[in-house]
Formats: C-alpha cells, sequence, structure tokens
C-alpha cells in the first residue's frame, strides 16, 4: 500500500477515527497492531507469518533475558539475533550467496549449476527483523526492561508507518510511550499533517517529477552522451532525498497523528561537508542503528588507528548490504566507509596543519561541501545502476574516459541543484514569516490548503513506488 | 524537458512556501479546517483560472483526435463517425468519402473514434468536438458495439487513474456513470459500491486538477493526428479459420452470457438520445447507427438485436453474405474484431453503398 494512493488515504481515515474513538488504551495497541498486520497483509499476508514469528522470537527472548543469568543471557540473546539473521539471509541473500558460490567455483575450474531458490523477498523484512533486534539487544545491555506485553511488543516491531521502510524506531524511545496513555493533542495532530504533506510533496510532486528525468537515462544508457547522464545522476541525487526524506516525513506525521513520537531521520544531509557529517543527517536511525548495534560492539573509536578504519569499512560495508544483496551496493557501502575514514584521518591530520587550513572557514567548508557532495554523487550512481559495470560506465562517461555520442537532453541541473539549495536552505534557517497574530490562523491554515491543492495540481498523476520499499 | 524547468521552479516555490509560510496552532480545531478548506478552494480557483487564462487542454491522443476535427474548414458536406477501434480500423475514411461522393455529392468524412473510447468518453469529446468545430457535420453515424454499450466503466476499470480517464470525469461524465451504475444492469451490490468509489475518486482528481499541469498543452497547440496511421497486423489466423470464424460469427443468435438481454439498455437508450439531443442543439438532424463486421458472433447478434430495436432510424449490420464472402482471408483481419487492409475497404465501399441506398445523405 503506497502512502501516496486512496487505499492508503481510505485506511489512515478508518483506522485514525476508530483509534480515537477506542477509550482504552490497551484496546487502541491491539488496533494498532492488527491494523498494521492488515496494511502488510494487502502486500502479501502470507508474510504475515513470518513477522509473528520475529515478533514472538524478540518477546520470547526478552522475557528469558530477565530470567536467567549472566552465561545463559549471552547464550539467548545469541540464539535470538541468530534467527533474526537467519530470517533475514535467507529471504534477502540468500540467492546471492548461491550465485556468487557458483561464479567463484566456475572460477576456480568447477563448473557448476547451483539451484536458486525462487523466493519473493517480504516487504520491510531489514526494517523489522532489526527492530527486532534493538529489542532484544536493549533488554539485553539493561536499557530497556522486558515487556511483559505482548502487544507492546508486537506494535514496535510492526506499527504501519514505519514498517516497510523505517525510520528504524529504538526501544528506548518507543518503549516509553507505549507505556501511557496517548493524549489527543491538538498541536500533534497539527504537526502530523504538516509533515504529511510535506512528506506528500517532497514525495509526489518532487522526487516522482526528478524520477522523469533520471528514469528513462537510467533505463537506456548506451542511447544518452556523457551530459544527458550528468542530468541524470543529478536527477538521482535529489530524487533519492525527496523521496526517502518524504517517505520519512510520512511516516513521521502519520505515528504523530496517533500520538507517537519518531525520531527525526532526515536533517538536509547534502549541506553536509564531510561523509562523517552526512551520515549524521542522512537516514539517521540506520546510520545511529549501525552505530550502536556494530560499530561500536566491534571496538568503535576506541582501538588503535587502523582498527577504527576497519571496524568503519566493515560498519559501512554491512550497511551497503542490508540496502541489497548485490555487489554495486557492497561498492556503494565502501565507498561511504572509506569516505568515513578519510574524514577520520583529515580530523587527525587537522591539527598539525597551519592556522589557514581551519576547517570551519566559510571558503573551506563550501570546498569542502562540494567534494563531499560530490563524492556521494558517484555513491548514488552505484546505488542506482544495475550492476558495477553500469556504474562505470556512466562514470566514464561523465568524466570523459567513454566518451561516446548519445541523444541529448535539455539541462536541467541548475533547475535542480536550485530546488535542493531552497529545501536544504528555508528548511534549515528556521525562517517563518513573521504576520500579525489576528491573521496568523487564518494564514498558517489556509496556506497549507493551498499548499496541497498546489501539490496535487503539479504532481505527475502516475506515482512511483517509494525507493526504499525494496529495501 | 523545457516544461520540466517550469516544474522544477514550481516545485521550489512550492518546497519554499512549505518551510516559510507561518505556524499556528489549531486553537479552535473547526476554524483550522476551515481556514484549510478555504485555502484550498482559494488555490483551486487560482488554478482555473491560470488553466482559462493559458487556454491548456488534457493533452493525449484525444486531444489530438479532437482539435483535427475542429480545425476541418472545408467546403464539402462532414459525415461525421462515432464509435471506438473497431470504426477506426474497420472505416477507411477516404473510400467512404469516395463512395458517398458517387451522389454527386463532394462528402468529407470524419471520425471519432479511437482504441477504447467508451460512451462517457465520447460524449464528453463529442461536446468538446461540438464547441470548437468549424464546420458542423450533417450527418452523424453511431457504431454499435456490444461491449461498449453494455460495460461502459470497463475502460475506467481498466486504464484506472490514468489522464485519459480523470481527463474525461467531469460533473456531467460522473453523472451519467452513476446513472448507469443505479440502473438495473450491475450485477451485484459490491462492484456497484466499488465502481461508485472509482467514479468519485475520477471525480475528485479532475475536478481538484491533479496532475492536470502535466498532463496539459495548450490549446491551440499544433497536433499530430494522422488519420491513416493505424498499427501493423499482428494476429495472423489461416483463411480456413477466418471463414470458419466469420461463418460462426454470422449464425449465432445468442447475446453473450453476462450481456443484459435488453437491447439496447435504458441506460443506452437514454445516452442516445442525450447525445443526439445535443447535436440537434448545434442543428445537426440525421442520425444513423452501424455495425462494423466481427468475427465474435456475440457483437454481430448485439447488433442485429440493436437494429431491430431502432426501426426509426438507419441501421446497417455488417453482416451482409456477400460482404462475408469477401472477408474470408486472414489478410482482412487485423484481429477477431478488427478488420484490416482489403477488407476494410471492401467494409467502407459495402457502407457507403448502404447509405447512398438508404437515401440518409442530405
Amino acid at each position: 500500500m503506497n502512502f501516496v494512493s486512496f487505499e492508503f488515504l481510505g485506511f489512515l481515515a478508518a483506522v485514525y477515527v476508530f483509534y480515537w474513538v477506542v477509550p482504552q488504551e490497551r484496546a487502541r495497541k491491539w488496533l494498532l497492531t492488527l491494523a498494521s498486520y492488515a496494511f502488510y497483509a494487502a502486500w502479501d499476508w502470507r508474510f504475515c507469518l513470518l513477522m509473528l514469528f520475529v515478533t514472538v522470537n524478540a518477546f520470547a527472548a526478552g522475557n528469558l533475558l530477565s530470567s536467567f543469568q549472566r552465561s545463559e543471557r549471552k547464550l539467548i540473546l545469541a540464539v535470538s539475533i541468530g534467527i533474526d539473521l537467519v530470517v533475514l539471509a535467507f529471504f534477502k541473500y540468500c540467492n546471492f550467496f548461491v550465485a556468487n558460490t557458483a561464479v567463484a567455483l566456475a572460477d576456480l575450474g568447477f563448473p557448476n549449476s547451483l539451484p536458486t531458490l525462487q523466493i519473493v523477498l517480504p516487504v520491510g523484512i531489514s526494517f523489522y527483523t532489526f527492530h527486532a533486534i534493538s529489542y532484544v539487544v536493549d533488554i539485553y545491555r539493561g536499557r530497556v526492561l522486558p515487556e511483559t506485553s505482548f502487544v507492546n511488543v508486537a506494535l514496535y516491531i510492526s506499527f504501519f508507518p514505519q514498517l516497510i521502510a523505517g525510520p528504524i524506531v529504538r526501544t528506548t524511545f518507543i518503549m516509553p510511550q507505549m507505556h501511557h496513555r496517548r493524549p489527543f493533542s491538538r498541536s500533534q495532530q497539527a504537526m502530523g499533517i504538516r509533515l504529511l504533506l510535506r512528506g506528500f510533496i517532497y514525495k509526489a510532486v518532487i522526487a516522482d517529477m526528478l524520477a522523469q528525468v533520471a528514469d528513462p537515462v537510467f533505463a537506456h544508457l548506451d542511447q544518452y552522451d556523457a551530459h544527458a547522464l550528468l542530468t541524470a545522476v543529478i536527477a538521482f541525487y535529489g530524487q533519492i532525498y525527496f523521496d526517502f526524506a518524504g517517505y520519512s516525513s510520512m511516516a513521521i506525521g502519520t505515528a504523530r497523528l496517533f500520538g507517537y513520537r519518531f525520531p527525526r531521520n532526515f536533517d538536509y544531509p547534502y549541506r553536509s561537508a564531510s561523509v562523517t557529517e552526512f551520515w549524521r543527517r542522512w537516514h539517521m536511525s540506520l546510520s545511529f542503528w549501525l552505530r550502536d548495534y556494530v560499530y561500536i560492539p566491534l571496538g568503535g573509536n576506541r582501538s588503535r588507528r587502523l582498527a577504527v578504519y576497519r571496524n568503519l569499512m566493515m560498519t559501512m560495508l554491512l550497511g551497503g548490504l542490508w540496502h541489497g544483496a548485490a555487489w554495486n551496493y557492497v561498492i556503494w557501502g565502501l565507498l561511504h566507509g572509506f569516505g568515513l575514514c578519510a574524514n577520520k584521518a583529515w580530523a587527525a591530520l587537522r591539527p598539525c596543519l597551519p592556522v589557514v587550513v581551519n576547517w570551519q572557514r566559510g571558503c573551506w567548508r563550501a570546498l569542502a561541501i562540494l567534494f563531499t557532495q560530490l563524492w556521494i554523487m558517484v555513491g548514488w550512481v552505484f546505488f542506482r545502476c544495475d550492476s558495477i559495470a553500469e556504474a562505470n560506465r556512466v562514470i566514464g562517461s561523465i568524466v570523459g574516459l567513454h566518451p561516446h555520442p548519445g541523444v541529448a537532453t535539455v539541462p536541467l541541473e541548475p533547475w535542480i541543484v536550485l530546488l535542493i539549495a531552497i529545501d536544504h536552505t528555508l528548511g534549515s534557517a528556521v525562517l517563518r514569516c513573521s504576520i500579525p497574530r489576528r491573521w496568523a490562523h487564518a494564514l498558517s491554515w489556509g496556506s497549507l490548503g493551498m499548499l496541497f491543492a498546489f501539490g496535487l495540481a503539479t504532481m505527475p498523476l502516475v506515482q512511483r513506488p517509494f525507493i526504499y520499499f525494496q529495501f | 524537458m523545457a516544461k520540466m524547468a517550469y516544474f522544477l521552479a514550481l516545485s521550489g516555490l512550492i518546497v519554499a512556501g512549505c518551510h516559510i509560510l507561518p505556524r499556528s496552532l489549531p486553537n479552535r480545531l473547526m476554524a483550522a479546517c476551515l481556514f484549510l478548506v478555504i485555502g484550498f478552494i482559494a488555490a483551486q480557483g487560482m488554478l482555473s483560472g491560470t488553466i482559462t487564462a493559458l487556454g491548456l487542454a488534457p493533452r493525449g491522443p484525444l486531444h489530438e483526435l479532437v482539435e483535427y476535427l475542429t480545425d476541418y474548414d472545408g467546403d464539402r458536406e462532414v459525415v461525421l463517425l462515432v464509435g471506438s477501434s473497431f470504426t477506426q480500423q474497420g472505416v477507411d475514411l477516404d473510400v467512404l468519402a469516395e463512395t458517398l461522393g458517387k451522389s454527386d455529392r463532394s462528402i468529407a468524412v470524419l471520425r471519432l473514434a479511437t482504441g477504447g473510447l467508451s460512451h462517457l468518453e465520447r460524449l464528453y469529446y463529442l461536446k468538446e468536438y461540438l464547441a470548437g468545430a468549424k464546420r458542423m457535420p450533417q450527418l452523424v453515424l453511431f457504431e454499435i458495439a456490444g461491449g461498449y454499450d453494455n460495460g461502459p466503466l470497463f475502460q475506467l476499470q481498466q486504464m484506472r487513474f490514468s489522464d485519459r480517464m480523470v481527463a474525461m470525469m467531469d460533473g456531467a461524465t460522473a453523472w451519467w456513470a452513476f446513472r448507469w451504475l443505479l440502473g438495473e444492469d450491475v450485477p451485484g451490490s459490491t462492484t456497484r459500491m466499488l465502481l461508485a468509489g472509482e467514479i468519485l475518486a475520477h471525480l475528485g482528481l479532475h475536478i481538484c486538477h491533479v496532475g492536470f499541469l502535466w498532463n496539459s498543452t495548450r490549446a491551440d497547440h499544433p497536433g499530430n493526428y494522422d488519420p491513416r496511421a493505424l498499427p501493423p497486423k499482428a494476429q495472423h489466423f489461416t483463411d480456413d479459420e477466418v471463414a470458419r470464424f466469420v461463418d460462426r460469427a454470422a449464425r449465432t443468435r445468442d447475446l453473450r452470457a453476462d450481456w443484459p438481454q435488453t437491447v439496447p439498455t435504458n441506460w443506452m437508450r437514454a445516452l442516445l438520445e442525450a447525445e443526439m439531443s445535443i447535436l440537434r442543439e448545434h442543428g445537426i438532424e440525421r442520425f444513423g447507427f452501424y455495425s462494423v463486421p466481427s468475427m465474435q458472433g456475440d457483437n454481430v447478434a448485439y447488433a442485429r438485436r440493436f437494429c431491430a430495436a431502432m426501426p426509426n432510424f438507419i441501421c446497417i449490420v455488417g453482416e451482409d453474405p456477400q460482404l462475408l464472402a469477401g472477408l474470408q482471408r486472414d489478410m482482412d483481419w487485423y484481429d477477431f474484431d478488427h478488420l484490416h487492409g482489403e477488407g476494410r475497404r471492401l467494409y467502407t465501399r459495402w457502407l457507403g453503398d448502404r447509405l447512398l441506398a438508404q437515401d440518409i445523405l442530405p
């Protein structure tokens, strides 16, 4: 069920009305849980059982962890996480592993025909398994207490706004909210509506518009010249931001309508002056999850320098693989890992350099932003292309290594960059029109209605699914 | 792509509005909702004004077709064929004009017909055509097609939420759609409710101009409609198969099981009356009906019953044995329902002769 569809609108309206009509908090949670399962079943009901299995595993492990001593606790943790990872690996990585094993064996002189499985990748599996892992690990670490109520865990893992593509909400963040009655707050509702509208404009209007520039070119790379490829890369650079930030905004806004707060997932990432800063602003819930559950357990920053670099590379390698079982995602992850290492090395080197190389000075920061964004863009090429060879061809053409004639397109880069700049500048500067108080109410809500109307007229009628739904 | 630049700029303004417009808490919930609705309606008004001022129309094959039809400004008398792909594929305009010209009159044949043109869509574009036609037709001939007559919402479901379906679903179209839905020919209340939801959704999208800016063009923008352009033949039969299918179709007497047994339905009769009434308002008084030969017996049986039920009109069913004897080869058929090549020309000449024989021309 796409968030930008009549089906979702009807579903949301029905759940919203029932939710606030029901007086008991426990009944509300059951209602939300059942609604979330219905939401998931709209895609494929069979995989509701898989999600239920993951939930039962997390709930049981959480309760067992509180009943056993230290050594057994480790075993319980390992078994629970192992089950989640096996589920994830089977559905997401099985065929990737089999195909690559076959290639490796063939390269070693053992021709074979290993059978691949006809497996459907369950939508949102990467997200709900991470939620389950987060729950068990946080109990093990003593950050939250195990839930005695199954519905709390079930709702945490399946809550429909974040079920398909996050944000990955931490137990420490959401569980305290579940323990208290969610009040109907007008400010929460207003914020929810605003976030939904912003997400709608990001996704339905802008991302889908940019997709019309990028998709035809990426579908027929051979037919376009270097300039058209550059336009498509920049369009995708904008598309993936507006698509995913739009989805996140709608997810957070939807949760707010039910009285729940979700953490922020995007903080204008294209203003980042380093890859490190980028990951503090882009898909923040994933990057913080990877930091807390992968990077720090590997040793984090408290290791020798080379070990820190190794930890960064391994974390980002896993981050890349998490996005998809393909080598281009691995390269994407490694590129970001390399960027993080370079930033760490630069941070260590900087104090030794003359004062003129001051990172905070405007000129240097602008250069750093430019360089970082170019790096991010190269990463997106690997992310978008179907294979490493295709990505190499795109980059090679753009930088002039493999020039080839092809169809040219109208240069749209300045417009796309301007659009991103408007969003990042005005969005992060917290600029607001100041108007007389007596008009504020009418203008505030009237303008919201107007924006919605203009958004509807500007959006393409044919909507594409959210990019992150495939992960 | 230049249009894309405008859209990107417009999106920039919307995003800027999103970020800098004032925010206030909804102290009074009802008032906030009211202002929200007022803002929405005001913006819709502005959009409607802009669309009218710029002279924008829904883009696509039907816009180009209507523009081609309205642009005709010759001296010849106009005969308008109104139908679907059966007519588009089955009638050669030049051959029909030439055949009708045997009556010493100079005739131009125009065709408001394209693939999947449902009755609802055809009514919408018929009005568009009449509103802008430089020369009104003297004779209007309606195609008989059982599938279209009995399932006016089939295309709506088939091309759900497409630019084309949203473009045609104005208030009048929705009214006709609901009128069919409330009639006796729709199976089951669940189907009715689902279809009602779809009609309302399309109407909502149409009224709110959803996606309109993308799917619009200046009404006076030159189109490139080619009335002679047809798809190449894709389906092949043996000549024996064709002979067998044609013979079987001619012998079929029963309608398709899911079609109403009343031919035409009350809804169809009312729609035809409405179409003729609109045409009369524009001074057009002569009407007729025709069916294109088909290898599907249901269509032939339907056309036969339709003509029997319309004694006050000239009604021609494409089932003459002599005609069918000439349509026995694979190369005469595009597929089961559509003519092709020489078969098309043969039928068109036959239709022209029948029209002349009936003395329907003014």
